[in-house]
């Protein structure tokens, strides 16, 4: 599909973009996706499987 | 945009009843604004066909629109003579008044900016995003702010980047951070960059202080740094790919952008009329009488669009919603049009909107050919303007002479609702404390006189017993003659 872009993105916002994106998208990576990864190759059973990242103390520590 | 009012049109050699693009509709290709009958309609072009159809048939519309994100159409039939180009023609809700951001408060400009970004997420959510990102796609009915670009939705492409980003941060961050963090009065920069405020003036204008903030650093200071990097217009070499940000990145993005628009606060404090009603000259009795007779002259007149002129924190314009009016309630202050704004938006005000405006030096005509953005003049004009306590304001703060003050009012409503404000009034007296009295001509005699040139005087009733008197007037100027 051909964009139908017609003002000037700027070279330097997309840049920056794709530097901001990526650090961001790293830190989701360390603060949820690897702590959850870890416990679930290693963690032992939890008693109360509910618990959500964001409310885990240990996410990101 | 819908903007400009069908005049201008008329001005370009015309093709019979062929729709002519709106002044302020030119820059992109998927579809134009124009005028017919006194509505504002949308024409979509074939080379926007996909977007629209991903638009309107994947969900994105219906969502946005339900909850109240998007201004809702209704597509209508092709009007005689639209073109080759044309896909389909759509007929959006009416607004009665356009603002622009130049006219809004910091919280207003803040509310348009988180709506912008909240649509930009629902858009990602079912694979679209936003071609343009400009605070001209928000407008505001009562204190509620809507997107109403129809045609700024693009389908998103994995991997690409937001092409608006840069624009949005010019549009909304950079004036925001400047209100918040360096003078609220800062805003006004709007009216000079149309495109949004440069981010390298933004950045050098900013306090060193506001580096230590992440979301200002980053979308603000490095992103300034990054424009004026790879700026050099000598470079011809490949542009940098677009295919570069992750979903997740670029989702991540947003928010980060959303929390950081979402930080920025301005309280509006120790300025000159905040506090106006609290100690001003009036005792309650007269300031009762003074509501009632504007009431009563309101539930007379029944007006449709009522402008506020000098409103304060808008007393008076809340009178006026309760006759069912569409009010603009204008203020030179910051303070009174954000305290006013907070006001209404706490309580939901659909009818209502403050918007700040300095009578003495009123909203020109801007942009391309002084015909994308409308003067004050331009959009009226309106069935009834309120001018309480405002006359000695304009007439000694400003020197403006009693018949000059008659004839520009006299373009920017068919009413009038003026109170005349003694010589001898304790605020007149406030204003001529520290300065040579000059205005033999100040009188009721003379104000009279000058108003009944332009007006036909239909009342007159005084407030309380320090000489104010209320007027009602109608402006004796055909509509053609607008200034």
């Amino acid at each position: 599909m051909r964009s139908l872009a017609y003002i000037d993105p700027g070279t330097g916002a997309i840049i920056l973009q794709a530097v901001l994106a990526g650090i961001m998208t790293v830190g989701i990576f360390f603060r949820q996706t690897l702590p959850s990864t870890l416990r679930r190759l290693f963690g032992r059973e939890r008693r109360d499987p509910v618990v959500t990242h964001d409310d885990d103390p240990d996410a990101g520590h | 945009m819908m903007t400009t009012p069908m005049r201008v049109t008329e001005e370009i050699a015309p093709e019979p009843d062929r729709p002519l693009p709106d002044a302020a509709s030119f820059r992109d290709p998927s579809g134009f604004v124009f005028r017919h009958g006194g509505a504002v309609y949308r024409q979509v072009n074939r080379f926007y066909e996909a977007a629209y159809r991903q638009l309107m048939d994947g969900g994105l519309y219906g969502a946005l629109v339900e909850d109240g994100l998007l201004v809702d159409h209704e597509e209508v039939p092709f009007p005689e003579g639209a073109g080759e180009a044309a896909y389909c023609v759509i007929r959006p809700r009416q607004l009665p008044f356009i603002s622009y951001p130049y006219e809004w408060s910091f919280s207003a400009l803040k509310q348009a900016a988180l709506l912008t970004l909240d649509v930009q997420k629902r858009a990602l959510e079912f694979g679209m995003t936003l071609k343009d990102a400009s605070a001209y796609n928000v407008q505001f009915e009562g204190c509620r702010p809507v997107f109403i670009d129809t045609l700024s939705f693009d389908q998103y492409e994995p991997g690409e980047a937001w092409v608006a980003y840069g624009q949005f941060c010019r549009h909304f961050l950079a004036p925001l951070a400047l209100m918040a963090h360096r003078d609220i009065r800062l805003g006004k920069l709007l009216a000079l960059h149309l495109d949004g405020v440069a981010l390298d003036l933004a950045s050098s204008l900013l306090p060193a202080r506001t580096r230590l903030k992440p979301g200002l650093l980053a979308h603000l200071h490095l992103h300034a740094g990054m424009v004026r990097r790879y700026s050099d217009t000598t470079d011809t070499g490949r542009p940098a790919s677009k295919k570069s940000v992750s979903k997740q990145g670029l989702t991540a993005l947003i928010e980060n952008l959303r929390s950081t628009v979402a930080g920025l606060n301005w309280r509006p404090a120790g300025t000159e009329w905040a506090d106006y009603y609290e100690n001003n000259s009036y005792d309650e009795g007269a300031f009762d009488e003074k509501q009632r007779t504007v009431l009563g002259y309101l539930e007379e007149l029944k007006p449709g669009v009522v402008w506020d002129l000098g409103a304060n924190t808008g007393v008076f314009s809340r009178l006026a919603t309760r006759t069912g009016a569409r009010t603009y309630s204008f203020d030179i202050d910051p303070a009174c049009v954000e305290r006013g704004f907070r006001e209404c938006s706490a309580a939901g005000e659909r009818l209502m909107l403050p918007l700040l405006m300095d009578l003495t030096n009123p909203t020109p005509a801007l942009g391309w050919a002084h015909r994308e953005r409308m003067s004050l003049a331009e959009r009226g004009p309106c069935d009834v303007a309120l001018a309480l306590a405002l006359i000695h304001h304009l007439s000694i703060s400003n020197n403006v002479p009693l018949g000059r003050v008659a004839q520009y009012l006299s373009g920017l409503c068919r009413h009038l609702i003026i109170e005349w404000v003694p010589k001898q009034d304790v605020q007149v007296q406030r204003l001529l404390r520290s300065r040579r009295d000059v205005f033999e001509d100040y009188t009721q005699d003379v104000f009279e006189a000058e108003f009944q040139r332009c007006f036909r005087i239909l009342d007159r009733r005084p407030i309380g017993d320090m000489g104010r008197v209320a007027y009602l007037l109608e402006s004796a100027r055909s509509l053609d003659e607008a200034v």
